[in-house]
């Protein structure tokens, strides 16, 4: 059983369908990155399946149930949702007593988390002058409090420092190894190839895809950056193989469909030495865009 | 029973509770005080002495009704405005034992607001009666106008919350909870008949002890119907809140 899931969600504004018969699940262990244009509706699917919006039509399941049926909701799942919802005039401390008090959880772990997110020497300040780095670990610190099974974290880089980034970063890793779930909505492309191993990408309320980010990034047709002496001869000879061959620039050759072994011996037949042979990673960005791209292209 | 708590702790974790309540007994004070000062004791001791009495004891209670009512409303719209509506249901998914919550805190609020008004308007009363050398009114009248003060706070704080829960958004929640409380529900006093006295405006009075209205209703009657509108509307508003999406 998947630890979230949504099966056919649709969640209608009036006219406006902000989720689109979507379906998708999320598993522990993992870090699962929720990737999707302003607007795709990821805000939308984490609040259904917090239960703070009901479906239009679909389902939203936490551990297999509807949220509203949660027994132990803060030790199930905790969830970070906007960095902006505190009310200003009160402490940071006394909003996380507030929730402690709420769900029966000891007040040391109030002071616990604020440890954890380094919130201990601002906690007696009231929000309204934490800057948005703080407000981001305070939330953070509010969906950790009950050491829940799951996270759903909306944003939670925006606003952080680098230093800010790493340890949000090691703090999901960490929480995936031990065998937790987290969702976690970006836009920051660079900082998801960093933290997530699963990709759910939506556009438009609708699943685009869902899959591992091995197989997203790799899975660009492995293109091998070639530089040689004689770029012209080399390419000349590749041409008559298998792959196909396009210039990169005046000095390097895009190679697809050899691998890199074959022109490494491919380079010695014909004489000619190599200046570099580097097999292509393309970034997340770059899928990304090129997938929401032909989505855009085929609507 | 943590829900309650959690709800009375964040009521006293933010000025507005401190502010709203202090402004409102020193305002009190003040007013009481000026008006029993300013006074004769003709005026206290006149032909009718025991009605006249109690008014001036009891004067000055609208400005804490006023607070009140609005930080009945705050309980819940604060949530809305500031987006902490989500962690407050993420922690109670069925919402309504946070709404229930809500109102337990605020009836207690209530509570403590009026016996602090009694407090000091009784402080001050048994002050300038006894500077004066005028009789207080007997105890028993006293203690049943300030029982009815003491549940016309608490009542009207859980009548602010089921209008914001109705409402959500909080200026116009306080301006409907106001306007319709002083305004629109004293003008059925005007039809003929006994209506206007099943309205909030004069059941209130009723449940004062209203000594110079031409109220019908006793004081628990009027308790009891002014209950029965804060209910009616905590319960609408609860069950608004349930069905509703927690959006901004």
């Amino acid at each position: 059983m998947p630890e979230l899931e949504v099966r056919n969600l649709t969640k209608r504004y009036g006219k406006t369908v902000a989720v689109d018969d979507l379906s998708f699940a999320v598993e522990a262990g993992r870090v699962t990155g929720f990737l999707g244009p302003n607007g795709a509706g990821k805000t939308t699917t984490m609040r259904a399946l917090l239960g703070l919006l009901r479906p239009s039509s679909g389902e939203a399941l936490v551990e297999g149930a509807p949220p509203v049926t949660m027994t132990d909701p803060l030790r199930t799942i905790g969830a970070a949702l906007e960095a902006t919802a505190f009310h200003p005039g009160r402490s940071g401390r006394n909003h996380l007593r507030t929730l402690a008090v709420a769900a029966g959880i000891p007040a040391s772990r109030v002071e616990e988390v604020l440890e954890m997110v380094e919130l201990d020497g601002a906690a007696d300040r009231r929000v309204k002058g934490y800057s948005l780095g703080m407000r981001q670990r305070l939330a953070l610190a509010a969906a950790l409090l009950g050491e829940p099974r799951i996270l759903i974290l909306d944003e939670p880089a925006n606003g952080l420092d680098p230093q800010g980034m790493r340890w949000l970063r090691d703090l999901l890793r960490d929480q995936a190894a031990g065998g937790r779930t987290v969702l976690v909505s970006s836009h920051l492309l660079s900082e998801v190839s960093q933290t997530a191993d699963e990709l759910v990408m939506i556009r438009g309320g609708k699943l685009v895809a869902q899959t591992s980010l091995a197989e997203f990034t790799g899975g660009g047709g492995g293109q091998i950056r070639v530089r040689a002496a004689d770029i012209s001869r080399l390419g000349a000879a590749l041409g008559e193989g298998t792959g196909s061959v396009a210039r990169d620039g005046d000095e390097a050759l895009l190679v697809s469909g050899v691998d890199a072994k074959e022109i490494g011996e491919l380079a010695l037949r014909q004489g000619i030495a190599l200046h570099e042979l580097a097999p292509q990673q393309r970034s997340l960005e770059e899928r990304f865009i090129e997938l929401m791209g032909d989505e855009e292209a085929a609507a | 029973m943590n829900l309650l708590r959690s709800e009375w702790l964040k009521l006293w974790t933010t000025r507005t509770t401190w502010v709203m309540l202090g402004v409102a007994l020193f305002g009190e004070a003040l007013f009481a005080g000026l008006y029993t000062g300013l006074a004769s004791i003709a005026d206290i001791e006149g032909p009718a002495a025991e009605p006249e009495g109690l008014e001036t004891v009891a004067t000055g209670v609208g400005l804490l009704l006023v607070l009140i009512l609005v930080l009945g409303v705050l309980t819940i719209t604060t949530e809305f405005r500031h987006g902490t509506s989500s962690s407050t249901f993420l922690v109670s998914p069925p919402r309504y034992p946070v709404l229930l919550a809500k109102l337990g805190a605020l009836l207690l609020v209530g509570l403590v607001a009026g016996l602090a008004y009694v407090v000091v308007n009784g402080g001050l009363a048994v002050a300038l009666f006894a500077d004066r050398g005028g009789d207080l009114p007997p105890a028993g009248d006293l203690a049943s106008v300030y029982a009815g003060v003491v549940a016309s706070y608490a009542i009207l704080a859980a009548f602010g919350l089921g209008v914001g829960a109705i409402v959500r958004n909080q200026v116009g929640a306080i301006i409907a909870a106001i306007a319709f409380f002083f305004v629109l529900s004293p003008l059925p006093e005007l039809l003929p008949g006994s209506i206007g006295d099943y309205f909030p405006a004069q059941a209130i009075g009723s449940l004062h002890g209203n000594p110079e209205g031409d109220a019908n209703l006793g004081q628990v009657e009027g308790g009891l119907v002014l209950g029965a509108w804060a209910a009616t509307l905590v319960a609408l508003g609860t069950l608004l809140v349930c069905r509703r999406d927690v959006a901004e």
